[in-house]
Order: structure tokens, then C-alpha cells, then sequence
């Protein structure tokens, strides 16, 4: 059973000010508005559907060794079609921006500490 | 502006709040028993000896564990020598402490998620292997 966990009125202020300077960055800012634009759009939605589809497709069929050529033919041309949209390219670049600034900030914060901020929150281990 | 063209009221308020975040966290009672669990046992020289001896015998076997191929002997001494490791208060006080202070880094990390609509220790974590 997980423990809920009560945070102190320190760390509750102090992730509260955090959290909003985090949103107040270009990357975040970016990466939220990118996210935002990508996920009412119709388009990249649709292609990202049919892109997941066809990779679970494919995942199923390399099971029984079973992909034929026609199959990757498909793969590549949903991964164009996914390329080639400018909604879905922007969102993913957006999240990479956002990931390598939150990668920044979280080692300051475990220089901070002294140890690993991410690996111990980390939820699922091997 | 700074020299990454970001507003430098902003760098300056994400450094702010970084530091705030990480005081209040070296503040809290979990990491303050972390760290003295952690000093306990790196002190212990026998609880240090028991983890190298568990350590090099689960090494020596790595390659069974991995196909599954353990005789019951060598699964009945691994979990030995991890049972006289754990044995040792410092240990079993280093377990407890590391077990809270992952709860509260998971229980922070998921306020920063929620705002950043970002999943932090997936995105910032190193993967398991490596």
C-alpha cells in the first residue's frame, strides 16, 4: 500500500515557487503551449493513432516472425506522414527543449542535495 | 538578457526557487535521517564486509540469475548472505530511511510533473541499465 505523503508548509511553498518558475520559462512555456496545439489538433492526432496502431501491429507480428515487407513500407510511410507534420514535429522538439532544461534543473538541485533527486524519485526500479 | 537569451529575471528566479526547493528538502525530517543512516553505515565496517561478501557472490552467479539457472544451494546461499547483510541495524535503518526519502522525492517530483505536464524522474532519471 502506498503511504500518502504530507509535505511540510516548507516544501509545499518551496515546490509551489518552484513549479511556477518552471512554467514561466521559454522551454516549459514552450513545450506546454506545443503540447497544448498538439493535442487539439485533428491531423497529428489521427496520425499518431495510426502510427500506434501500426507499431503494435508490427510489435505482435514479430512475435511470430511475420513482418513482411509491405508491412515496413507502411511503418515508414506513417512515420513521413508523422514527420512531415509540422504540428507533431514542433510538439516533439518542444518536449526534447523541455526535457534537456528540466535535466539542468535537476542537477542543480542534486548538487544541492548531494545525491540524485530523479533516481530516488524514480517510481518503478529493477 | 543573459547569454542564452533567456530574461535574466527569470534565470534568477529559477535559481531562486531551485535553492528554496532544496533547502526545504534537506530541511525535512526524511532526509535529515537519510543522511545519518547513511553516515551510520558507511561507518560499519562488519554491515560493509557482509555487503561486499553478498555482493561478490550475487556477481559470481550473475550470468544463472539471468537464464534462470540457479541450483537451490545457490539460491538458498544468495538469499543467506542478503538476510546476514540486512541483519545489521545500520542496514536495516539505511533500508527504512532510503525507502522514505524515495517517497518523499516521488511525492515531490509529482508536483513538478503536474505543472510541467512532464513526467521529472522519467524525464531527468538515468535509465536501469544504464
Amino acid at each position: 500500500m502506498d503511504k500518502k505523503f504530507t509535505l511540510s508548509p516548507e516544501l509545499e511553498s518551496g515546490l509551489q515557487d518552484l513549479s511556477n518558475s518552471l512554467v514561466a520559462t521559454e522551454d516549459i512555456s514552450g513545450y506546454l503551449k506545443a503540447l497544448d496545439k498538439f493535442n487539439s489538433d485533428v491531423k497529428a492526432q489521427s496520425i499518431m493513432k495510426e502510427l500506434s496502431t501500426v507499431q503494435a501491429d508490427l510489435r505482435l507480428k514479430q512475435t511470430s516472425n511475420q513482418i513482411s515487407t509491405e508491412d515496413l513500407e507502411i511503418l515508414r510511410s506513417v512515420q513521413k506522414l508523422a514527420q512531415d507534420n509540422a504540428v507533431i514535429a514542433n510538439y516533439l522538439m518542444a518536449q526534447q527543449n523541455a526535457i534537456g532544461f528540466l535535466k539542468e534543473i535537476n542537477a542543480d538541485i542534486s548538487q544541492l542535495l548531494g545525491l540524485d533527486f530523479a533516481s530516488l524519485a524514480k517510481k518503478n526500479k529493477c | 538578457m543573459n547569454s542564452s537569451g533567456m530574461p535574466q529575471v527569470k534565470t534568477d528566479d529559477i535559481k531562486a526557487s531551485t535553492r528554496k526547493f532544496a533547502s526545504a528538502l534537506v530541511e525535512s525530517k526524511e532526509f535529515t535521517r537519510f543522511d545519518a543512516a547513511d553516515v551510520q553505515f558507511h561507518a560499519d565496517a562488519q554491515a560493509n564486509q557482509a555487503l561486499r561478501e553478498y555482493q561478490e557472490f550475487a556477481q559470481s552467479i550473475q550470468t544463472k540469475r539471468m537464464f534462470n539457472t540457479l541450483t537451490p544451494i545457490e539460491q538458498q546461499e544468495l538469499e543467506r548472505k542478503w538476510i546476514a547483510f540486512t541483519a545489521f541495524p545500520s542496514v536495516s535503518e539505511y533500508l527504512e530511511a532510503q525507502t522514505e526519502m524515495q517517497a518523499l522525492c516521488q511525492a515531490c517530483a509529482q508536483v513538478i510533473s503536474e505543472a510541467c505536464h512532464l513526467d521529472y524522474a522519467t524525464a531527468c532519471g538515468k535509465s536501469c541499465c544504464g
